[in-house]
């Protein structure tokens, strides 16, 4: 829904990145994006394209991991994927359990030159 | 030569750090912070009119409005009297942390105890991003239906309160109260449910009273 302000943040630390790393083109970039976030990888694609028409990026083919949504129960610490919107522990039944992954939205790494 | 380099780094900690400042700025003037999140429609802007009211003189408010281009729901609440900043997203789907900071800068923060930010009505996008708010707030009116919160459960995981609103049109609708209530507290066991109609003043009080406490408690 949002995904042209989340590449723009993206090409920002990319740039910030390259100028510390000297790197004078980026062929590959490595992101990894929840399942809980409402960023789909089609439209971070598209939005992709979109502003990598700077010399930095120009060509630079865009990974995208899925991470699906996992939730720790707050009693047995039991991990489990969060399926139809429900946090309650499937082995010992607490509501409530905490996202553990799912809601991260990471440049994970990038190959360049 | 080609070479890959790791950065793992979140793409919104530029949000995440505004909103840190925002959060401390807001904390050195004594004041609390709300952030109300519902679908469009479901009466936020009565809410916060409705709560306006009934908070004069027991707690000075400000409104931060989120809007995508209009400043009707703003003019709602200036005629109140409280003191509000208008945010034009101009079709971004949810607030961001700078846009509220720049809000802050027009507020008279020291004069103030609380501040509502009504965010732009989506139950998606606008429990990603932090804006310094001490607590989320959810709103989810009857006819929207009980299923909300098992379709949209970031938001209710991440709220301190919901409020379920227009309760005074229950009867002409199927909205299941206590499966709604049911389905929210499996996602958020501490989560506060007050149950009212902004429109016709049910319920109100124990949701003003809450406010004042949130308040209060942050007074030095």
């Amino acid at each position: 829904m949002h995904e042209l302000s989340l590449v723009t943040g993206i090409v920002g630390i990319l740039e910030e990145s390259a100028a510390r790393h000297g790197v004078r083109r980026i062929t590959m970039v490595r992101l990894r994006v929840g399942e809980l976030t409402a960023a789909l990888p089609d439209q971070l694609r598209f939005c992709f394209q979109v502003v990598s028409d700077r010399p930095l990026l120009v060509g630079a083919r865009l990974e995208i991991e899925q991470v699906p949504a996992m939730a720790r129960c707050r009693r047995c610490e039991y991990e489990f994927p969060i399926g139809q919107g429900s946090l309650t522990c499937p082995t010992c039944g607490t509501p409530g359990a905490r996202f553990v992954a799912g809601t991260e939205l990471v440049v994970d790494s990038y190959e360049g030159e | 030569m080609s070479m890959e380099i790791k950065v793992v780094e979140n793409v919104l900690k530029l949000n995440d750090a505004v909103a840190q400042n925002n959060r401390a700025r807001l904390a050195a003037a004594g004041v609390t912070c709300l952030n109300l999140i519902s679908s469009p429609g479901s009466g936020k802007t009565t809410l916060l009119e409705r709560t306006a009211e009934r908070l004069a003189g027991r707690l000075r408010i400000g409104v931060v409005e989120g809007d995508l281009f209009t400043t009707r729901d703003a003019e709602r609440i200036e005629a109140h009297g409280v003191p509000v900043v208008q945010i034009n997203t101009r079709g971004t789907c949810h607030l961001e942390a700078h846009m509220v900071a720049q809000s802050l800068d027009q507020l008279d923060l020291p004069r103030l105890d609380l501040i509502f930010i009504e965010n732009v009505g989506n139950l998606v996008c606008p429990s990603e991003y932090n804006l310094g708010e001490d607590h989320k707030v959810v709103v989810l009116s009857v006819s929207e239906g009980h299923d909300k919160p098992a379709k949209y459960p970031a938001v209710f995981r991440r709220a301190t309160a919901l409020v379920v609103n227009k309760l005074d049109l229950l009867p002409y609708t199927d909205f299941d109260l206590s499966e709604a209530q049911a389905d929210a507290r499996r996602l958020n066991p501490e989560l506060r449910i007050f149950n009212l109609s902004a429109r016709t003043g049910e319920g109100l009080e124990s949701w003003c009273d809450w406010v004042v406490g949130l308040a209060k408690r942050r007074e030095p």
